[in-house]
């Protein structure tokens, strides 16, 4: 946050580049406006503590971003990632309630997640349904089973201190959830523009016939994207059990998708060429999370959230929009 | 000047050479073939033949490549070039004949083979990752790895760099490719051709979408290649760019090679005659109709790029032709004529008034009808029944009150199908289970249920049988009769000859030529396709 605010300051002196910097970095120069607003308005927004409190109750929001980035990446959708983690979450919170070991729950909650990854690029590769249907379907199909196992009812944790260690425990000061997801981040990054499969990724979402004509093959890429944004979703969902103590009734999961795919599009009008990244889509993630905690602590209602939630959605997409046809892209709707 | 040069060409005038190069006969060239064998043969073709189900694609071609030359391969569409290409780079399999490359046997079945023997393509219109920059591109599924698996972006980047280097491309390796030019971009694709060190260089019509100017960076590109030692092979339609770049030529006809010739020692009729060959077959319901009062007349339309100062005419009861290659802007022509495309400027008057149609509706109204070249994107509508597709233009004739009459129209569609033998299972079949020519059928049935006065038809018979494009003629011969004027697109010169009344020679965007019936050959519409006082202007480059 704070190197993002230099960055700002620096452009907006250089009084010529004005209406450049609102083209190029428009998304940037109005999250920090809007940070800087809610700051002035309620002065414990900017302590150290309050940030990094954002950045704890960002993380949750975060891992669903970048795993629908890396699926975004390869040219498909995940709309099936928030119930994913819902699923994972109940599951976990009800296994742990059962006195399994955190560390097999863990494990079980990243399988079921690379599962539904398979399913997911097997109906899209294999069935040939385009990517938005296919999770659609499967997004439902997993809510009717959450609420099958747990019928209807939150499933809460107390007294599990091993497991409330992912989701809220700390390493000094810093939360551990904060430092799974830096080393998420790291690892995807090193993987999408640092290795070959990375690249190809890229090349295959964003142009499958050129990707064909270097022997690149598009469906395989997506297979790997929806594998790997399955773990991660697996492994949200324990985290968010952990973090929540215990799993909620209600389906949280359409909440954790819209935040998600904000924090994508969001995060890609950062670059110049209007491309996803997973640091573009962790800065954006994590300003959602300011956003939320700055509101709440204006005092605005817990209620009103999935409403702006939802716009920021709607104001996110039509950035990246404008900002790809401005440098003359088709986009990828 | 121009009358000069199109007169120089007559076939009348060249009988003296015709005793020498015209015989076709296999024997010649084989002999010709076996005798150009040497030691600096960098790939030599024997006896290729390729079969594909219900014809032979290649029958028995030789090919001859030598070390460091520039060969350009020549032939109409269908004549095997593509094909020849495919097995050379291990797209296709073959079934007959050997392949030997730099005097050793070769066994090339996969791209991989083709790669690894030193054989590089620069397919036409190359596709890239606008996103990415230059390197990434030149690299992409070839990438260079570090030691801990990593790319090495280093090395690669350094490697692309020499690669533009070597050929003085004006841009670096960091560049984003979405903000290169289309001639930039090409240059893109041959740095990652050069990447892979290649012996031989195919380019496939590699100035398809390039200006003049890009095109002359192109040949000095290739003539740098030629004198670092790259063989290349050329593939091209503009004859003046083959006469200026290749050193020998071999032309391609039916699957067969016409003949293999040393560039300086041919000329441009000799290699029309190679690529066309055998007479006109009488399969053209051409009718003498009387001409009525114009219809159409266009007047120094512009378009961007592709239309640059048309001016033509067409009266009622006349047959247009439009002849002219891919590029030469004849279906921009079309479609500026039919609304879809914007002029910048010049005037279309219909019927004597000014027309300016904003979209394909107004130029309907004004009784234009278009049936399009790409008829299934542009034309059908795959999941619809004959029934709708046929009448979804005119619906408004069998409608009252917004409700559809659908006696009146079955009946309508029922006498279509009829008068132009659609073979279908019956009106309501989906349109995409029709065979090409069928549904080529159904779309112009579509416009002759309405009541145009300006037929315009782009390509109407690629990819149609024979049975089938004889009931196309026959309808347009009956369009003409009933009054209205036909503008035909085709690229298919026996056909234009055919059916026209007129010819119109389109080349880059002007009409650079205009035959009467009967005056035109097929010699003479390729030579003024390809540009015909084009070689007097490049010679004193």
């Amino acid at each position: 946050m704070k190197s993002a605010i230099g960055t700002t300051e620096s452009g907006l002196s250089a009084k010529e580049r004005w209406g450049k910097v609102i083209t190029k970095r428009g998304t940037l120069v109005g999250m920090i406006l809007i940070l800087l607003v809610l700051g002035i308005r309620s002065p414990q927004f900017f302590t150290i503590s309050n940030l990094l409190e954002i950045l704890k109750q960002g993380s949750i929001l975060t891992m669903v971003a970048l795993s629908q980035t890396i699926v975004l990446v390869a040219g498909g959708f995940d709309l099936s990632a928030g119930a994913v983690v819902h699923f994972v979450a109940n599951l976990s919170a009800g296994m742990i309630s059962g006195g399994q070991h955190f560390l097999v729950v863990l494990l079980l909650g990243i399988l079921i997640g690379c599962i539904a990854g398979v399913i997911n690029a097997a109906l899209v590769n294999q069935l040939k349904i385009p990517p938005f249907v296919a999770t659609l379907g499967v997004m439902f199909v997993l809510t009717g089973i959450t609420l099958a196992y747990n019928q209807g009812k939150a499933i809460p944790l107390k007294g599990y201190p091993e497991f409330s260690y992912l989701g809220q425990g700390y390493v000094g000061p810093i939360p551990f959830i904060v430092i799974v997801v830096l080393a998420m981040l790291l690892a995807m990054h090193l993987y999408l523009k640092k290795t070959a499969a990375g690249l190809r990724m890229y090349a295959a979402g964003q142009n499958p016939q050129a990707a064909k004509l270097r022997g690149i093959s598009p469906s395989k890429s997506l297979f790997v994207a929806f594998v790997i944004g399955g773990l991660i979703l697996g492994l949200t969902g324990v985290f968010h059990a952990s973090y929540n103590y215990g799993s909620s009734a209600v389906a949280s999961g359409l909440d954790f998708l819209i935040s998600a795919l904000a924090a994508a599009f969001l995060g890609s009008t950062f670059s110049k060429t209007g491309e996803l990244s997973v640091i573009g889509t962790t800065c954006a993630g994590m300003f959602i999370a300011a956003l939320s905690n700055g509101l709440i602590i204006n005092g605005v209602s817990n209620t009103a959230m999935s409403g702006i939630l939802g716009s920021i959605l709607v104001i996110s997409v039509i950035l990246s929009v404008l900002h790809k046809r401005e440098i003359g892209q088709v986009t990828i709707f | 000047m121009n009358k000069a040069v199109g007169w120089a060409i007559r076939p009348g005038q060249r009988l003296p050479m015709e005793g020498k190069r015209l015989p076709l006969l296999h024997e010649e060239n084989k002999s010709g073939a076996e005798s150009s064998h040497s030691s600096d043969s960098v790939l030599v073709c024997q006896d290729i033949v390729k079969r594909f189900p219900g014809h032979i694609a290649l029958d028995r071609v030789q090919f001859e490549v030598r070390k460091g030359e520039v060969h350009a391969l020549l032939g109409q569409n269908g004549a095997g070039k593509s094909t020849l290409v495919k097995i050379i780079t291990g797209v296709y399999s073959y079934d007959e004949g050997t392949i030997t490359v730099d005097g050793k046997p070769a066994k090339i079945q996969h791209p991989k083979h083709a790669e690894e023997l030193g054989i590089a393509i620069i397919h036409q219109d190359q596709q890239h990752v606008s996103q990415f920059d230059v390197t990434r591109n030149a690299f992409l599924g070839y990438e260079l790895k570090g030691p801990a698996g990593l790319l090495d972006f280093k090395r690669m980047r350094q490697l692309t760099e020499e690669a533009l280097k070597r050929i003085d491309a004006d841009f670096t390796a960091d560049t984003m490719v979405g903000e290169l030019s289309v001639g930039q971009r090409e240059q893109v694709a041959i740095v990652s051709a050069l990447l892979k060190n290649p012996k031989i260089l195919i380019l496939d019509e590699p100035t398809a979408s390039l200006s003049n100017r890009e095109v002359r960076k192109l040949f000095e590109i290739i003539r740098t290649l030629q004198s670092q030692g790259v063989t290349i092979i050329y593939i091209s339609h503009h004859f003046e760019e083959i006469f200026e770049i290749s050193n020998r030529i071999t032309v391609l006809r039916d699957g067969k090679r016409a003949g293999t010739l040393s560039t300086p020692e041919t000329n441009k009729e000799e290699i029309i005659r190679l690529m066309i060959g055998r007479d006109l077959t009488q399969l053209y319901p051409k009718e003498n109709l009387p001409h009525g009062e114009v219809v159409l007349e266009v007047q120094h339309l512009c378009q961007g790029r592709s239309l640059q100062g048309v001016s033509f005419s067409a009266r009622r009861g006349e047959i247009l032709g439009i002849a002219g290659l891919v590029g030469a802007g004849r279906t921009e022509l079309a479609l500026t004529v039919y609304g879809a495309l914007k002029p910048t400027s010049g005037q279309i008057r219909v019927h004597g008034k000014p027309f300016s149609p904003r979209t394909p509706a107004d130029a309907k109204a004004s009784g234009i009808a278009f049936i399009p070249e790409d008829r299934r994107h542009e034309g059908l509508i795959a999941n619809l029944t004959v029934k709708d597709n046929m009448t979804i233009a005119n619906i408004s004739k069998w409608s009252r009150w917004g409700l559809v009459r659908r006696t009146q129209e079955k009946q309508t569609v029922r006498d279509m199908i009829e008068k132009l033998r659609i073979a279908t299972t019956g009106m309501n079949q989906l349109i995409q289970n029709l065979s090409g020519g069928n549904q080529q059928k159904v779309v112009i049935g579509r416009w002759l249920t309405g009541n145009s006065d300006i037929y315009i038809f782009d390509e109407p018979t690629t990819g149609v049988d024979v049975g089938s494009k004889v009931e196309i003629y026959h309808q347009m011969t009956e369009l003409a009769r009933k009054g209205a004027a036909v503008l035909l697109i085709s690229s298919d010169f026996e056909e234009l000859l055919g059916m026209s009344d007129r010819i119109l020679v389109m080349q880059k965007g002007k009409i650079t030529k205009q035959f009467e019936a009967g005056e035109a050959t097929q010699q003479e519409l390729l030579y003024w396709s390809t540009g015909g006082e084009g070689p007097k202007e490049e010679g004193t480059r």
